[in-house]
């Protein structure tokens, strides 16, 4: 129903959670929340159709989304809860930390410091550092050189997808993986990536110069709004059990579906029945996230 | 056995025969307070036969106002010596030696006759126990017109019984319960017992005290007694309801308003020391229940009995805690109720029919049918309260979902004979705005995918153009890339030139 709804390879996860098809997921008949958000757990560009369902991913939100006129909702958890939920943590070794510095989405462009934000991850992080850049910034080799001078290593997880178009089935699997090397997960803002890392065992903290989109307008509160609501989510050094309950909370991990259930709620069939509803779409370069499969 | 004519009578009135007007009052639950008639008996008003059968009398007088009832009654008892059946006006009554017992089930709107006086509620009220004698018992009926079974009706057509009647008009007659026991009191008489009937006065099927109605441990079992378990005629058949009267009830009980809501009570008093109705052995309740009779007794150590031993569970039914939960958006609270529902003994009784307790133990109140069509009448349930909209799914694939979340396999939808829920003109109204709403968002939905599928075309058309230029043998693929470059430098330059012709 929506392209996003195959961003970070959200759909195909769902699907192999519902035992169908992982890297072909079929029509989800809805629009699924696609990123931790404080509004009504769509973008703000987000185009409705009356009588699709909104599947959100906590409580929380949904009683947000009701409150400003949408109807319909249904919390199902995050995509993430799903993978976590299929994907049981090993013995490894964690060290170091996992920082995601902002990151403006397609179009945007983020105006900050990151001189100094580098400064202030030397000064808070004890271990070696990975720093995660959004694929815009990953490909600007300034940007990248930036933080790999400092003596970070330099990650990226993706391309979080297009318009039904080079979609990356393995973008969520390849974040857990990185998540799960290490022993913290920090960003200057507070967002999917820091409950990404919290749900998945690694202590959190938000701290920096929370940088600027260009032309940005606070939308639902903004910045000012999460720092006052998730006031205990910032900071250095944060309780982990109040950031584990919290993080369960926003992620859904405590509102997954049966399998059955979720494919009843997204009109998927059984797994080995016929296929009738399946998205034409193109995938991601197995081998180099940031490259389409047409130029691997 | 002869009529004994007390004049007043009227010689081509039936009461009983339903033709003229609504017919007696009967029904087997009636049956069971009727052990409270002792000693000498007077029955007045019309009464069904079977009821009086009932009655222990060795001396029952039995009043009616229409010949023709006397007669078929004076046949009935033709072998009773201790019956009298007496035709005519009730004022006739006062001359009548007092009786130990004065039943008057129907209430008091269809003793006077047209050939005597117009009685109001509170004249034959006096008469009536006028001939009660002091320690003898009065067992009358009240019809309530604020009742459940008038809330939801249009105003009833005329019958030929209503030649003159007054009904909530009457200003004799005490408005309410808490009047009507007044009024009691107020002429010298002890109340042992109330009791409320539903759902129609003169046919109950439930007689509940008002002591059980008041215990809010008890509220699921209220919920599944005063809920039909068998599939009904729809409202609409019966042009004057508006609504299906359960969903009220339900609500009368949730809001602990259901005795004084009740369509009737049937009061039981006495004339003389305070008794109760556990001390004359009348049951708590009377309940016709899939064709059987089922009493509820008080226990004397707390709580309540069927007559069979069985504790009246406490706690409320499976039905009102899904929708609490559902209320509450708490779906992994909604998913554990109804797995245990349909995983348990009770998979096949309805939801609104078993009573979970504060210990968690599950009480099924009715006889169990097949687990899907317990869901169908769930899902049917949501969707006439108005709660279908909490789910993502069409209405019609609620009960699919239901099961889903129950762990079940989904059953195939129910044909359209099998009714699950009664449909009101409230019902109609909430499907109508239902398939007004459902209707839009189908067209929206189809406006979407044919903007969608527009956008695929020309995505597609676009890919075919490239296809075809990448295609066949290189000098091909060259000449077609020239020919396409060259097509687009000239809609270019006719495109400017226009341009440049009409500056505006």
């Amino acid at each position: 129903m929506h392209h996003a709804n195959h961003y970070y390879g959200h759909s195909h996860v769902l699907a192999r959670y519902c035992g169908l098809d992982d890297p072909d997921p079929l029509r989800i008949h809805g629009y699924l929340q696609h990123g931790w958000n404080i509004g009504d757990g769509m973008a703000p560009d987000h185009e409705f159709v009356p009588g699709v369902p909104l599947f959100l991913w906590s409580e929380r939100t949904r009683r947000r989304a009701w409150s400003l006129g949408r109807r319909q909702t249904y919390v199902v958890g995050s995509p993430w809860a799903y993978l976590l939920a299929m994907e049981p943590d090993g013995p490894q070794r964690r060290e170091g930390t996992i920082w995601y510095p902002f990151h403006g989405w397609e179009g945007q462009r983020v105006v900050g410091d990151h001189g100094r934000l580098i400064d202030e991850i030397r000064a808070v992080e004890p271990g070696p550092v990975t720093v995660c850049l959004y694929w815009q910034e990953y490909r600007s080799r300034r940007v990248r050189q930036h933080y790999e001078r400092a003596g970070f290593r330099v990650v990226c997880h993706g391309y979080r997808g297009g318009r039904w178009s080079d979609l990356d089935p393995g973008f969520l699997h390849r974040q857990l993986a990185e998540l799960r090397q290490h022993r913290r997960v920090a960003s200057n803002r507070l967002c999917s990536a820091v409950f990404y890392g919290i749900l998945a065992g690694c202590e959190p903290a938000v701290y920096g110069d929370p940088m600027q989109l260009a032309g940005e307008a606070p939308v639902w509160g903004g910045q000012p709004r999460i720092r006052r609501q998730w006031a205990q989510l910032h900071g250095p050094q944060i309780d982990v059990a109040v950031a584990r309950a919290l993080a369960v909370a926003e992620l859904g991990a405590d509102r997954l579906l049966p399998p059955a259930e979720l494919r009843r709620l997204f009109r998927w069939p059984d797994p080995g029945a016929a296929v009738p509803d399946r998205e034409t779409a193109t995938t991601r370069c197995p081998t180099d996230p940031v490259r389409s499969e047409a130029e691997c | 056995m002869s009529v004994h004519l007390v004049g007043g009578e009227m010689l081509g009135w039936s009461d009983l025969d339903r033709a003229q007007g609504p017919g007696p009052v009967g029904g087997p639950a009636l049956t069971g307070l009727l052990s409270a008639g002792s000693g000498r008996t007077l029955v007045v008003g019309p009464h069904h036969p079977d009821l009086i059968d009932t009655l222990p009398a060795t001396e029952l007088t039995v009043l009616v106002r229409g010949l023709p009832d006397a007669e078929t009654l004076a046949a009935r008892y033709a072998d009773r010596p201790g019956v009298q059946v007496c035709c005519g006006s009730p004022e006739k009554l006062a001359a009548m030696r007092p009786y130990d017992t004065l039943i008057a089930l129907d209430g008091l709107a269809r003793l006077s006759s047209v050939e005597g006086l117009e009685l109001t509620w509170g004249e034959a009220f006096d008469l009536l126990v006028s001939v009660v004698r002091p320690g003898g018992r009065l067992l009358l009926g009240v019809e309530n017109f604020l009742g459940l079974h008038r809330l939801l009706a249009l105003p009833p057509d005329s019958t030929d019984s209503d030649w003159a009647t007054l009904g909530e008009y009457d200003d004799t007659r005490p408005a309410g319960l808490t009047r009507t026991r007044g009024r009691l009191a107020a002429a010298g008489l002890r109340l042992a017992g109330t009791w409320a009937a539903f759902p129609e006065p003169l046919a109950p099927t439930a007689l509940l005290s008002t002591d059980l109605l008041a215990d809010g441990e008890v509220t699921g079992f209220l919920q599944a007694t005063l809920s039909p378990t068998a599939p009904e005629s729809p409202v609409l058949a019966d042009p004057a309801r508006l609504a299906d009267p359960v969903r009220l009830t339900g609500a009368a009980i949730r809001n602990g308003a259901v005795a004084e809501l009740a369509p009737g009570w049937v009061l039981l008093a006495e004339r003389g020391p305070t008794t109760d109705a556990s001390a004359v052995g009348l049951p708590a309740a009377v309940l016709v229940r899939d064709g059987r009779l089922r009493q509820v007794h008080r226990d004397p150590a707390g709580g309540w009995r069927f007559a069979d031993g069985g504790v009246v569970p406490p706690g409320r039914t499976v039905e009102e805690l899904v929708v609490a939960a559902t209320l509450r958006r708490d779906l992994p609270a909604v998913r554990t109720l109804l797995t245990a529902w349909q995983a348990g003994a009770d998979a096949g009784v309805p939801a609104d029919q078993v009573v979970v307790t504060p210990a968690g133990t599950w009480h099924g109140l009715a006889d169990p049918a097949e687990p899907a069509a317990a869901l169908r009448r769930l899902a049917s349930r949501l969707a006439d309260a108005g709660l279908a909209h909490l789910w993502p799914a069409p209405t019609d694939e609620l009960a699919a979902t239901l099961a889903t979340m129950a762990g079940r396999e989904p059953a195939p939808p129910a044909g359209d004979a099998e009714v699950t829920g009664r449909q009101g003109w409230r019902e109609l109204l909430l499907d109508r705005d239902r398939l007004t709403r459902e209707l839009a968002e189908a067209h929206a939905l189809h406006q979407w995918y044919d903007q969608t599928l527009t956008d695929r075309d020309h995505e597609l058309k676009r890919l075919r153009r490239i296809v075809s230029l990448l295609s066949g043998t290189p000098t091909a693929r060259a000449g077609r890339l020239l020919l396409a470059t060259a097509r687009r430098s000239a809609r270019t330059a006719r495109s400017a030139l226009g341009h440049f012709r009409s500056p505006d």
